[in-house]
């Protein structure tokens, strides 16, 4: 009766590709340091993040809603990453990913739940299905001078730069 | 004759009683009365002459109504003047509900036989008989007036079709007129009188003892009372439109100057209502208020950022600005809310709109509502040099959301209730929320509003929480239908998800006849005033707008390219009788009181609305067909039926609950079956009749469409064939007062069954109607 729509219910259900076709991964990558920290407060086992990337990603034009039903979600392993920014086409976004190790190993993809509902189970099958579609992982260059921030404030400020660099017209 | 309205005895009709002797009497005369009696044997007996001022000499004694009302119980114009002359020394009594004066004094046991005038000043205590005697002599016989006190009448109406064609109303926006009716079956010594009706700037009693004054720049209206037709013919209009004092609370009184002398006295009659007046004007409240916005951005990084509008005039408040606190949705943007902050301020409030988590998901987005409300408690002080300081009520708040943000704001009031850690401030002083479009990703168990007042506005044509069947958490309305304590939806065809702000993003509006922003903003912007009004103002007046129908009263302000159906549904504890919410009693023969349910109407069906399958499309096998206000953890049930013929749905009231006297209003909320081969057939707003029928058999039945329709759903198609979006759920809210004016001699004290009546002779023909929340209440004031 109702639709769940996410992953590989979403597959199996929709017509409409649940992966971005042919994997179009970040454009633009940056290594961030965070002295304060980054807090996924909303994850079952919240981490504070110190190191990690910011990453620019363009939408797909099907997904390109800034929607509260549905939403790109970026994932790494089994694990629902931040997306901190939303230019307000929704056609870029502005993720973290948590490690610089890591930057190479995220998949997304758009549903209908949202990353806190997204358990450790739910991202397995979120990375078999994402494998079994043939996503690749890009590798993604990243520049070896972290830009760090003190502080929350700077922080802020240091999203808004990346974004109004790497998504300014998308 | 019966009380119209319940509360303390306030009108005194008055008859003549037969005097002992057999002798004329006032009632047979029509003229000022002098009733001769034969001398007995023994005593010479005098006579007596009875007069009442301001009746004219043609006005008959029987039916001379007297007014007050509760406030001013205490004061003359509560008061019947009757002028008595004997000219023989006479002995009186009084006996019932009534007090008797001559010049604020009590009077004399005796009245000397020298042929003067006395006015003597009768006053009803409560409702009931009793009888004032006056004997001219010794062992002479009495001539006795019969009286009989009712409770107070309320002048204030507003005029609708039909007959009587007017309904008692204590709240009118400032574009209305105001009409005032006398009941001529009430008013019977009124009639062919004409008279002054003065409305006067609510004094309470005290005041009105003190300045009895009708001003003469008062609005005014010429009244006249015609028995023989108890229509509107009997209304005076106010006419000009009333003048104002204030954008934010005009309250007003009533007074029909029979004499014509100015002033407030003894035989007029007066509707000072039991608080604020006879009725009440309201503004226009998707209108600009009388304070100038100011925005100012305070950024303390993360998620701890926040634009606030405030009034720039808040350093002269004497009395705190109540808070209004936004959260926006996933994608959103917190300072999309600019012409929601600009106009809250201007009606005297503080509007802060903050940046909020949403992407994590809503339990996240709760969470950055309640730390930026307890960042804006905590520190709002120090932010914009101080201007902020001891002007903010911070236990006098209200959340909105939208979106995410929608659903946000009431699981953070889930997490207050459950323990958060607030932070000079307590889940007490939440004193309203409204969601704007909200998702329902955590089901009504986590994010239901529970029982503070819920309001929800939403879009027929959102095409992001679409609402539709195949998507549970789009279905906003299972929140509104969650709710546990006042709650109302504004549902705007045409308007869509991102309507609400104005931000950029995707358009997202799917259907016809799209609106643009600017009127759904003016809209929601009334919404939003009258509960803030409402619920942080205390202007129990503007809660009326919350509450109407608008396909048959719109608030003032509302585009006319708007299409709203609305509900309401007051709280349990709002001093109401729920007489059928299907909720306790599952077999359709039997209501929740436990009463028979005996209807003619085809395929009747009780049950939780939840549409069966993902389509809209009429199969012929889904009763609930439609049906998006509940999913599994909800509990809503309804009843469901159609008819192609005259028919009739009646529920029994079982003994012991057929007294309505104490309730104003009769309410319940329907929707049309989309896409039901009778909807299609019907295609249009339905309308129906609603008889109340007593335990003598009288039976009254009033259009319900002179007081609201059921629009017919949204034209949105998809989800399977056919047109027409989800069900839209209509409330009805008949005044009690429509079955009774008239003198139709329905006992309100002794309904035995609520009928709803189709066909044609009622509204639609044919139809399909679903029907919840049957109850008796109050008005919304």
């Amino acid at each position: 009766m109702i639709s769940l729509g996410w992953l590989m219910t979403a597959l199996a259900a929709e017509p409409a590709p649940v992966f971005p076709a042919g994997n179009p991964g970040p454009h633009a990558a940056q290594a961030v340091s965070l002295s304060k920290g980054w807090e996924d407060a909303w994850q079952p086992t919240p981490r504070r993040i110190s190191e990690g990337v910011l990453v620019a990603l363009d939408v797909p034009a099907a997904w390109a809603r800034p929607t509260d039903a549905r939403q790109p979600v970026l994932m790494l392993d089994d694990r629902a990453l931040p997306l901190l920014w939303t230019s307000p086409s929704a056609r870029c976004v502005v993720g973290l990913v948590p490690d610089r190790r890591d930057s190479a190993r995220f998949a997304w993809a758009v549903g209908d739940r949202t990353p806190e509902q997204i358990d450790a189970e739910t991202g397995r099958r979120f990375v078999a299905a994402a494998e079994a579609a043939g996503i690749a992982r890009q590798r993604i260059p990243v520049g070896t001078a972290p830009w760090s921030a003190r502080d929350d404030l700077a922080f802020d400020a240091l999203i808004d730069a990346f974004a109004a660099q790497h998504c300014a017209g998308r | 004759m019966r009380s119209r309205f319940g509360g303390h005895a306030a009108w005194l009709l008055f008859a003549v009683g037969a005097c002992s002797t057999g002798a004329p009497s006032a009632k047979d005369t029509g003229a000022p009365t002098e009733t001769d009696t034969d001398p007995p044997a023994g005593p010479t007996c005098g006579s007596v002459w009875l007069e009442a001022p301001g009746q004219g000499p043609q006005a008959p004694w029987v039916g001379v109504p007297i007014a007050t009302t509760p406030a001013l119980a205490a004061h003359p114009s509560g008061q019947r003047a009757v002028v008595v002359r004997v000219d023989a020394d006479a002995s009186w009594t009084l006996d019932g509900p009534f007090l008797a004066s001559v010049d604020g004094a009590p009077p004399p046991a005796f009245w000397p036989g020298d042929g003067l005038a006395r006015t003597l000043v009768l006053t009803a205590t409560g409702d009931g008989d009793g009888t004032l005697s006056v004997t001219p002599g010794e062992g002479c016989p009495p001539t006795t007036l019969a009286l009989h006190a009712v409770p107070p009448v309320r002048f204030a109406v507003r005029k609708l079709g039909g007959t009587p064609g007017v309904a008692p109303a204590r709240v009118f926006h400032a574009a209305e007129r105001v009409f005032v009716w006398l009941d001529p079956t009430v008013h019977a010594d009124r009639a062919g009188l004409s008279m002054q009706v003065v409305a006067v700037p609510h004094r309470d009693a005290d005041a009105w003892a003190t300045d009895p004054t009708l001003p003469a720049e008062s609005a005014r209206g010429a009244l006249t009372v015609d028995p023989a037709v108890a229509a509107l013919d009997g209304a005076a209009r106010m006419n000009p439109a009333l003048p104002f004092t204030g954008p934010f609370l005009d309250a007003w009184d009533l007074v029909v100057d029979l004499d014509g002398d100015g002033t407030l006295s003894a035989g007029d009659l007066i509707d000072a209502g039991p608080e604020r007046g006879a009725f009440e004007v309201t503004p226009d409240l998707s209108a600009p208020g009388p304070y100038t916005p100011v925005r100012s951005n305070r950024n303390d990084g993360g998620w701890l950022v926040q634009q606030v509008w405030y009034p720039a005039e808040i350093g002269t408040f004497t009395t705190p600005a109540p808070l209004v606190l936004l959260s926006h949705g996933n994608g959103h943007d917190y300072r999309w809310y600019d012409h929601f902050g600009a106009h809250l301020a201007s009606w005297g409030l503080v509007f802060t709109s903050h940046r909020n988590n949403t992407q994590p998901g809503v339990e996240a987005a709760s969470g950055t509502t309640l730390q930026n409300l307890n960042h804006f408690v905590q520190n709002h002080a120090t932010w914009f040099d101080g201007r902020l300081a001891g002007k903010v009520d911070t236990h006098r708040i209200a959340l909105v959301g939208h979106s995410r943000g929608g659903e946000g704001v009431v699981r953070a009031m889930q997490r207050v209730d459950a323990g958060f850690a607030t932070q000079g401030w307590t889940a007490a002083d939440i004193l309203h929320v409204t969601s704007i479009a909200p998702t329902v990703f955590l089901g009504v168990a986590a994010s239901g509003p529970g029982s503070r007042p819920y309001h929800m506005l939403y879009g027929a044509s959102d095409g992001d929480v679409t609402g539709s069947p195949d998507c549970d958490l789009c279905q906003a309305l299972r929140l509104a239908n969650a709710a546990l304590g006042p709650v109302g939806v504004t549902y705007l065809h045409g308007a869509s998800h991102n309507d609400f702000h104005n931000g950029g993003g995707w358009e997202d509006g799917v259907g016809p006849a799209q609106l643009e922003k600017a009127p759904v903003h003016a809209v929601a912007k009334a919404t939003l005033a009258a509960a803030a009004g409402a619920y942080l103002l205390d202007i129990p007046a503007w809660k009326t707008w919350l509450t109407v129908n608008p396909w048959v009263l719109r608030p003032l302000g509302w585009p006319t390219e708007v299409s709203v159906a609305a509900t309401w549904r007051d709280a349990p504890t709002d001093r109401i009788r729920i007489l059928d919410a299907f909720q306790v009693e599952t077999d359709v023969g039997r209501n929740d009181l436990g009463g028979a349910v005996i209807a003619t109407v085809d395929n009747l069906v009780e049950a939780k609305m939840d549409d069966a399958d993902a389509e809209l499309a009429w199969y012929g096998n889904d009763p609930m067909n439609g049906m998006t206000v509940v999913e599994r953890d909800g509990w809503e049930r309804g009843a469901v039926f159609d008819w192609s013929t005259d028919a009739s749905y009646a529920t029994e009231l079982p003994l012991g609950s057929g007294d309505l006297t104490g309730f104003e209003i009769l309410s319940l909320r329907a929707a049309q079956g989309t896409r039901h081969p009778a909807t299609a057939a019907h295609q249009g707003p339905m309308g129906f009749g609603i008889e109340l029928e007593d335990g003598s058999g009288v039976a009254v039945t009033v259009p319900a469409d002179l007081f609201g329709l059921v629009g017919l759903e949204y034209a949105r198609t998809g989800y399977g064939a056919g047109q027409g979006y989800v069900n839209e759920f209509n409330t009805l809210r008949i005044p009690l007062a429509a079955f009774t004016a008239g003198a139709t001699g329905l006992n309100l004290g002794d309904i035995r069954w609520v009928r709803l009546r189709f066909g044609a002779g009622f509204g639609a023909a044919t139809g399909r109607l679903a029907i919840d929340d049957l109850y008796v209440g109050q008005e919304a004031r």
